[in-house]
């Protein structure tokens, strides 16, 4: 067996280096020189126009109300997803994975046996340009004998949370659910946590450039 | 605007990108073991150089900059989520001989999913961006003697899982 580390790391890493991918790069600075030259001039009225333009659909707080439309796809761990922002599309493939559940965990380990554990369903979201957009799992409590899930729904919500401040809290069809933000120097991150009254969590959550109101839309929209 | 598209003045941030843009999607590769999380990684990266670029044009190693650079939007960005798992990898065929460069490559990506974030960036950036364990350290904020000692447990953990592939 080979002992190098080279030879040990050979696994296919490349990836295409596509017109895409550049002109994603071209409009990224370009869009951000506007903004900052906007910032930097002072006007209210012209950030505001720039942000509109070239952030649109970035504000955290203007409420987006799903319509009510057919489910998205397949069900996802027996839940339907009635709303998904627009120009997203659903992987063809769902992530499937079993996490033992402890207190204060705080990465998904191999349950062992007799180990209290949960299931994970997780159907990823991308954007018509193929970035990674939005991530929806649902965490289903297994307890071992004498365990209960609204213990293990606690668990998972705190694993789930970890690192963020709690926003808001609010009632959807399928249950209680919390929006976190996880703020950075640039980029504040959201997700929605949300527990059935039966201890499943359904975790909801984008990337940075994916607003709270269309995240708390998504929530609203799944329903069993 | 230039004809290339760039802002003007930034023909050679678009050559920077075209030259670098595959090392960098298959450094965010290593980092993210995931293809559009590298894509999304190597963007932000490149986008946050080019706005950077004429400072760093003068200081004369865009490529070791955009290696700084991506390392850290990738750990900011781990601190900032949950360690979800985000794919499941195909079972190892055990009989089949010409399947033994994929189980290869799937056991290493095991190994380095079940790697701490830092870990992983010290490898990938010891093996895939050649960097020395001092800068590697400093990048890290740990001691090269960290670093070495990382790296060494990392790559001892993917000679067993392969050992035992085997």
């Amino acid at each position: 067996m080979p002992d190098d580390p080279e030879s040990l790391l050979a696994a296919d890493w490349e990836l295409p280096l596509t017109e895409e991918f550049v002109a994603g790069v071209r409009r990224g600075v370009r869009r951000r020189r506007l903004v900052r030259r906007a910032a930097a001039a002072g006007s209210a009225a012209v950030v505001a126009l720039v942000a509109a333009l070239v952030l649109t659909g970035s504000d955290t707080t203007t409420a987006v109300v799903p319509p009510a439309t057919a489910p998205v796809g397949s069900p996802l761990g027996g839940f339907e997803v009635g709303y998904v922002p627009s120009g997203v599309r659903a992987e063809t493939r769902d992530g499937s994975f079993s996490c033992a559940v402890t207190a204060g965990m705080r990465e998904c380990r191999q349950p062992g046996p007799g180990v209290p554990a949960a299931t994970l369903l997780q159907r990823r979201y991308d954007r018509d340009s193929g970035a990674a957009w939005m991530w929806i799992t649902v965490l289903r409590p297994l307890p071992v004998p004498g365990g209960d899930s609204a213990t293990m729904a606690r668990q998972l919500v705190d694993w789930l949370t970890i690192g963020t401040s709690s926003v808001s809290t609010f009632d959807a069809p399928a249950g209680r659910a919390r929006l976190v933000a996880a703020r950075g120097s640039e980029v504040t991150v959201y997700s929605i946590v949300l527990t059935t009254a039966d201890g499943i969590v359904v975790s909801i959550t984008g990337n940075g450039a994916l607003p709270a109101a269309e995240l708390t839309a998504v929530a609203r929209g799944i329903r069993r | 605007m230039s004809r290339s598209g760039f802002p003007a003045g930034n023909a050679e941030f678009e050559a920077f990108v075209r030259a670098s843009g595959a090392d960098l999607l298959r450094f965010g590769h290593v980092l993210t073991l995931e293809r559009h999380a590298a894509e999304d990684l190597a963007q932000e990266t490149l986008i946050r150089v080019g706005l950077a670029w004429p400072r760093i044009r003068r200081d004369g190693n865009p490529l070791g900059y955009a290696h700084r650079t991506m390392v850290n939007v990738f750990l900011n960005r781990r601190r900032r989520a949950v360690d979800l798992p985000v794919e499941r990898l195909p079972d190892a065929g055990r009989e089949d001989p010409s399947l033994a460069a994929v189980d290869s490559a799937a056991a290493t990506r095991q190994v380095l999913a079940g790697l701490p974030p830092k870990q992983r960036a010290a490898i990938a950036l010891r093996y895939f961006a050649d960097l020395p364990d001092e800068e590697i350290g400093r990048l890290l904020g740990c001691t090269p003697q960290t670093v070495r000692s990382q790296v060494s447990r990392g790559l001892a953990a993917l000679r067993r899982r392969l050992a035992a592939e085997r």
